[in-house]
């Protein structure tokens, strides 16, 4: 009896060795950082957005009307507390990945790294602190449709706004984004900024001069290829 | 009962790895050691011990190494050499070829890995580490050649 039970506890203790040695053996491959081989180099793109194709658009809640605005100079989201009916901005980025525009080109099968969008802020009204969400999201290159407004995001990350962010760039990690995107295989990488739905207040905008690339949106991509 | 033997040809052959990481191969590009809080590396301290070997050793020994240990807890015959044999070349196979798919590779790892120890790294690897027909043809090599240890330690067990 007592010899089985010896026998039964050797046997879980060998089980348990060979649990351990099978978990540090693919720890060991991850630990070791690469196999065989050197890492590869990693690549550094840089792309201003499409100013053509980005835009916004607003929802005026009591005239139940939506106003789209193809290539403005500031693109606008959160809700306007001067304008009366309280119309809700949404700000959209098109970024051209497959170099469309002469811009960066990120091959199709590169993996991301990194993703850093940087945008410069000319305004932050009513709110010191505007919680936001950052939506990948696809619309058509050839312009903002209605239904962009409220389209369902691929995936979204929040992130805030503040009101010494104005007259300054901010730099946003939207890595997962980033790395979303090149998954689905856009040739376009777009997002859309939308005002957190945790709160009503809160108005931010995103200079996109056109040809003033000091305060262009630019996406920033690390890559491996 | 285990295979003392086998297992100490394994950790054996192990250590020899861990040279090439420790002295052949610069800390920043392995996660164990420059996570670790004692500096290990002697990288630039001593010199090149594996030359262009050593590029693909660590392939090689992975799998040889941890088919022997195996092996030697599990004490089994044949049929469970092989099995072991094919378990570790699999596992190896499948990392390296995820350095090829690396988009595929970073989809499949959880999003939470990023917190924990060891697994954190994960998408590194993947990124950052390339993949190298050498590499697949050290892993085979290591496989053929632990099924031939383990095979020549098996019958001088049972002679």
């Amino acid at each position: 009896m007592k010899s089985k039970h010896v026998c039964r506890i050797r046997k879980m203790l060998r089980y348990l060795c060979i649990s351990w040695v099978v978990v540090f053996g693919i720890i060991s491959i991850i630990g070791s950082g690469g196999g065989g081989s050197d890492p590869q180099p990693v690549i550094v793109a840089g792309i201003f957005s499409d100013q053509p194709t980005d835009g916004d658009i607003a929802f005026d809640p009591v005239l139940q009307s939506f106003t789209i605005t193809n290539g403005p100079e500031t693109l606008f989201f959160g809700i306007d507390d001067l304008d009366p009916n309280l119309p809700e901005y949404r700000a959209f980025l098109d970024f051209p990945l497959d170099g469309s525009t002469g811009g960066e080109v990120i091959p199709a099968n590169a993996g991301i790294v990194s993703a850093t969008l940087e945008v410069f802020i000319n305004e932050v009204s009513f709110a010191p602190i505007v919680p936001t969400l950052v939506d990948l999201v696809s619309y058509p290159i050839t312009g903002l449709r209605v239904e962009d407004f409220d389209s369902f995001p691929l995936l979204s990350q929040s992130l805030n706004f503040f009101a010494s962010d104005l007259g300054t760039i901010v730099s946003i990690d939207i890595t997962p984004l980033m790395r979303e995107a090149q998954r689905l295989g856009f040739a376009d990488f777009q997002l859309r900024f939308v005002l957190d739905f945790v709160t009503n207040v809160g108005f931010v905008g995103i200079e996109d001069l056109p040809s003033v690339s000091i305060t262009a949106p630019l996406l920033t991509v690390n890559y491996v290829f | 009962m285990i295979n003392i033997r086998q297992i100490l040809i394994g950790l054996s052959v192990l250590l020899i790895g861990t040279l090439v990481y420790v002295v052949d191969r610069p800390p920043g590009q392995i996660y164990f050691l420059y996570k670790s809080s004692v500096n290990i590396s002697l990288h630039n301290i001593l010199p090149n011990l594996f030359g262009c070997i050593g590029n693909s050793l660590p392939s090689f020994i992975h799998v040889f190494s941890f088919i022997l240990i195996t092996a030697g807890l599990l004490l089994c015959q044949k049929r469970g050499h092989i099995i072991i044999c094919s378990f570790w070349f699999l596992t190896d196979f499948i990392f390296e070829l995820g350095q090829k798919f690396k988009l595929l590779s970073s989809t499949i790892v959880p999003d939470w890995f990023s917190g924990i120890p060891f697994l954190e790294n994960s998408k590194n690897y993947f990124f950052s580490g390339t993949f190298d027909f050498n590499d697949l043809s050290a892993i085979a090599f290591g496989t053929i050649s632990a099924f031939w240890i383990l095979s020549a330690t098996q019958k001088r067990r049972e002679s």
